[in-house]
C-alpha cells in the first residue's frame, strides 16, 4: 500500500519556522492565518503537527463557531478579502476538504467545463474573491500549492491545501498513523 | 439618525479611543469582556443631557450609571477629567459637536455640558434650545443595561403608561410579535391591578391569564422593553448584552422589530446568534463595531458592514474572535 504524506505536513515544511499554532493572539501579531470550514478535525491535526515544530512564528487559527450556520466549501476563501484591510494580515493557510472539489467536479461535468482542483482554486480566487493572482505553484501536486496575489494595495500569499484523498481531513489521520507505525517498525528493527 | 460619532477620553475603563467611533442607524458592538462596549453605551446614555432624568428611577443619567457600578466617580482611574464628545446629526445647532466633561478631584465632582466652547448649558436651557419641554428630554434616549432589577422596576413605569399603551394598541401588537417566537397563543397584555399579565388562548377555547413575572426572563424582558419603546418612541435605543436570556427565535424577532422603527439602535452582544440573525433580518444602515482594548486601555475599533459580515460567516469565520487581530498587525 502506497502511503502519501499528508498535504498539511508538506505545508508546514513549506512554512518553515512559522509553526506555532495559537487560537488567541493576546497582543501578538500573526504571521499566517488558518482558514477552514467547520474545522474540528483540522484544528486537532494542525495543533499536533505544530507541537513537533514549535517554531517562532505564529499561525493564528481563530476557531470557527461550533455550530456553523452554513456549509463553507470553497466559500472559506471569501474571508481573505476581509483580512488585509481590516486586520493587516496577508498570509493565509486555507484548508478545504476534498469532497467539496469532487462535488464541484460533478457539477462541472454536467456543464462541460473541466477544471482540476488547482484550476478551481485559481478560478475562485480570481473571480469570486477578486484577487490578482499569479499561477499557483505546486508544493504537493494535487493537494497543496503556493500562490501570490494582490488585493487592492495589499500583497498576499496564500497556501491552499486540500485535505483528504477522497473526502476529508480524517483520511489524513489514517495516513499519519500509518507513517508513524512504519517509523516505529523501522526503529524497532534497527 | 440621532448621533453619528462618539469620542471618549478617560471615561470608565477607557483611557482614550484610537479614533472617534462612527455610529450608523443600527450599530452592533462586539468585543471581549471588558473591551469597553458597556462604557460606550453608558456614554451615549448621557444624551441629550447628562442631567436629564432616566425612566426607571428618580435619577439623572449620570447618577443612574453610577448606581450601576460602585457609586464611585465615572472618571478613568476614579480621578481626573473624563471627556465625551458627540457628533450629532439629528439636531442642528450652531455646532454639531456636543461635549460632556466629568471631573473628580478628591471629594469634588463636576459635570459640564456644552456645545459651544466655555458655555455650559443646564438641562432646562438645553430643552429650550432644542425647542422641547424639559421632561421630554428623557424620552429622547433610552438605555437598557443588562440588569434584572431595572427590568423589574419597569413594571411601575409601564403601569403609569397604561392609557398610552392601550390607546396605541401596543398591548395587542406586542403580544402578536411575541407569538412569533413562543409556542403559546397570547392575544393581549393586560395592565391591571398593578401588574402585567398575558391573556393566553388554548386550542379548546379556554382562556388563561398568566402573570408576566411568571414567564421566562427572556420573554419578560422583551415584552417590557417593547411596550416601553412603543410608547416613548425614543430617537436612540441603547441595549447592553442584547441576547441575555433570549433564544435565537426571540433574538430574531426583536432585531426585526427594532430595525423596522425610525429610531437609531446601538446594542452590544457576545452572541453568534445575534450575528447570524442580523444576516437574516438585514437591518438598513447596519454596522458591526469590533473592539479591542490595549494593555494601556486605548480602545481600538474596526467596522464591518453587512457584506463583510456575510463574507466572514460564509467562510465560517467568527467575527467575535477576529477582534484579537485589531491593532497588532
Amino acid at each position: 500500500m502506497q502511503i502519501r504524506t499528508p498535504a498539511s505536513l508538506w505545508m508546514l515544511w513549506e512554512l518553515g519556522d512559522a509553526v506555532r499554532l495559537v487560537n488567541e493572539l493576546k497582543g501578538n501579531a500573526a504571521d499566517h492565518v488558518v482558514l477552514t470550514g467547520d474545522g474540528k478535525a483540522d484544528a486537532e491535526v494542525l495543533k499536533a503537527l505544530c507541537i513537533r515544530y514549535n517554531g517562532k512564528g505564529i499561525i493564528w487559527y481563530p476557531k470557527p463557531p461550533m455550530k456553523g450556520r452554513r456549509i463553507s466549501g470553497l466559500g472559506v476563501f471569501k474571508a481573505i478579502k476581509i483580512y488585509p484591510g481590516k486586520y493587516h494580515l496577508y498570509n493565509f493557510l486555507v484548508l478545504v476538504d476534498r469532497e467539496h472539489f469532487i462535488e464541484r467536479m460533478m457539477d462541472r461535468r454536467r456543464d462541460r467545463k473541466k477544471r482540476d482542483e488547482k484550476g478551481m482554486i485559481e478560478e475562485y480566487l480570481t473571480n469570486v474573491v477578486q484577487i490578482k493572482l499569479s499561477p499557483l505553484k505546486d508544493i504537493s501536486p494535487g493537494s497543496a500549492w503556493r500562490a501570490s496575489g494582490a488585493l487592492g494595495p495589499h500583497k498576499l500569499r496564500i497556501y491552499p491545501v486540500i485535505m483528504g484523498k477522497k473526502k476529508a481531513m480524517e483520511e489524513e489521520f489514517a495516513s499519519l498513523l500509518i507513517l508513524e507505525r512504519d517509523k516505529l517498525k523501522l526503529t524497532t528493527r534497527d | 439618525m440621532f448621533v453619528n460619532q462618539l469620542d471618549i477620553k478617560e471615561f470608565r475603563g477607557i483611557k482614550k479611543c484610537s479614533e472617534p467611533i462612527p455610529l450608523t442607524g443600527f450599530t452592533v458592538l462586539i468585543g471581549r469582556n471588558n473591551s469597553g462596549k458597556s462604557a460606550i453605551l453608558e456614554a451615549l446614555s448621557f444624551l441629550p443631557h447628562p442631567m436629564s432624568r432616566v425612566h426607571f428611577r428618580d435619577r439623572d443619567k449620570i447618577g443612574f450609571v453610577k448606581d450601576l457600578h460602585s457609586g464611585k466617580p465615572l472618571v478613568y482611574g476614579y480621578s481626573g477629567t473624563a471627556e465625551i464628545t458627540f457628533k450629532m446629526s439629528a439636531i442642528k445647532l450652531d455646532e454639531e459637536e456636543w461635549h460632556i466633561k466629568l471631573s473628580s478631584y478628591g471629594k469634588t465632582e463636576g459635570i459640564e455640558f456644552y456645545y459651544q466652547k466655555d458655555s455650559t448649558v443646564d438641562a432646562s436651557n438645553w430643552a429650550t434650545l432644542l425647542g422641547i419641554e424639559k421632561n421630554k428630554l428623557e424620552n429622547m434616549v433610552v438605555f437598557l443595561p443588562n440588569d434584572t432589577e431595572i427590568i423589574k422596576e419597569l413594571d411601575t413605569k409601564l403601569m403609569r403608561m397604561k392609557d398610552q399603551i392601550m390607546k396605541l394598541g401596543a398591548h395587542v401588537s406586542v403580544a402578536k410579535h411575541i407569538n412569533e417566537c413562543v409556542d403559546d397563543d397570547f392575544t393581549e397584555i393586560l395592565l391591571e391591578s398593578h401588574q402585567l399579565s398575558l391573556r393566553k388562548e388554548l386550542p379548546d377555547g379556554n382562556v388563561f391569564y398568566i402573570q408576566l413575572n411568571d414567564l421566562g426572563d427572556g420573554i419578560k424582558k422583551a415584552i417590557k422593553i417593547m411596550l416601553l419603546l412603543e410608547v416613548i418612541k425614543p430617537d436612540l435605543v441603547l441595549i447592553d448584552d442584547f441576547e441575555a436570556s433570549a433564544h435565537p427565535g426571540l433574538i430574531g424577532m426583536l432585531l426585526k422589530w427594532l430595525s423596522k422603527k425610525k429610531w437609531q439602535v446601538v446594542l452590544s452582544t457576545h452572541s453568534i446568534d445575534v450575528l447570524y440573525q442580523l444576516l437574516e433580518v438585514r437591518p438598513e444602515d447596519l454596522s458591526i463595531l469590533q473592539f479591542r482594548k490595549t494593555e494601556d486601555d486605548i480602545q481600538i475599533h474596526e467596522t464591518l458592514t453587512l457584506d463583510d459580515l456575510e463574507a466572514l460567516i460564509d467562510a465560517n469565520q467568527d467575527p467575535r474572535l477576529l477582534v484579537d487581530a485589531l491593532g497588532v498587525g
